[in-house]
């Protein structure tokens, strides 16, 4: 794990380009054999929301961008148990097919091994 | 041991909030640019176990006093700064 990079993901997904930006260099990084995980922290556990329509709001859909991330070989996701629950969000809610997500009541623990650290 | 990078207000923000709660025992803390105003926050109080770095110029520049800081804050200057880079791994920016 020690070379391997962790992005955390910090925005939620419409209200600025930061989380679609994140996004896309995790699948950029991945495409070029980075190892990389990422960890969805504060508002940007809303990146995965199950049923997003940004139609109306004249948006992309974020949510298809994750659900490339098994393709890429991303398949961990950590997300911070205390932001769910700060949320009121059910780990029901923010499944991704492909990939395992992982609760994670000590964020400070999981960052510590990694080399490199992204914010977005 | 992760260096944690704060450069917004805690008033205005979440990132010192989301900061917190990512410390892992023996991080360290350091506040720049706005993340100096968290010096006022009475979250910091809370902090025994983690050493926290505040940059002098960023705090002075704002009219924030030493005397304002807790005793807790050690104040340094950019030279220090790069010591503290070199001294922990990994880096994480908390800058919104």
């Amino acid at each position: 794990m020690s070379n391997q990079t962790l992005a955390l993901c910090r925005a939620a997904p419409y209200g600025s380009a930061l989380a679609r930006e994140g996004i896309e260099a995790v699948l950029a990084s991945a495409a070029m054999e980075q190892e990389i995980d990422l960890l969805f922290l504060g508002d940007g556990i809303f990146q995965l929301l199950d049923n997003q329509a940004p139609e109306a709001i004249e948006q992309k859909s974020l949510r298809r961008n994750l659900m490339a991330l098994p393709m890429f070989g991303v398949e961990q996701l950590y997300v911070c148990q205390r932001s769910l629950e700060e949320r009121g969000i059910g780990p029901d809610l923010i499944q991704i097919p492909g990939a395992e997500v992982t609760l994670v009541g000590n964020p400070g623990e999981l960052i510590a091994p990694y080399q490199c650290v992204l914010s977005f | 041991m992760t260096l944690h990078v704060v450069s917004k207000s805690p008033f205005s923000c979440q990132a010192l909030h989301d900061c917190l709660q990512s410390l892992a025992e023996g991080d360290a803390l350091l506040l720049i640019e706005d993340g100096v105003y968290a010096l006022q926050h009475q979250a910091l109080q809370s902090l025994h176990k983690t050493k926290i770095y505040c940059l002098s110029a960023d705090s002075q520049a704002r009219g924030l006093q030493t005397s304002s800081a807790s005793d807790s804050v050690e104040m340094i200057d950019d030279t220090r700064w790069v010591q503290l880079c070199t001294e922990h791994n990994p880096i994480v920016s908390w800058f919104r």
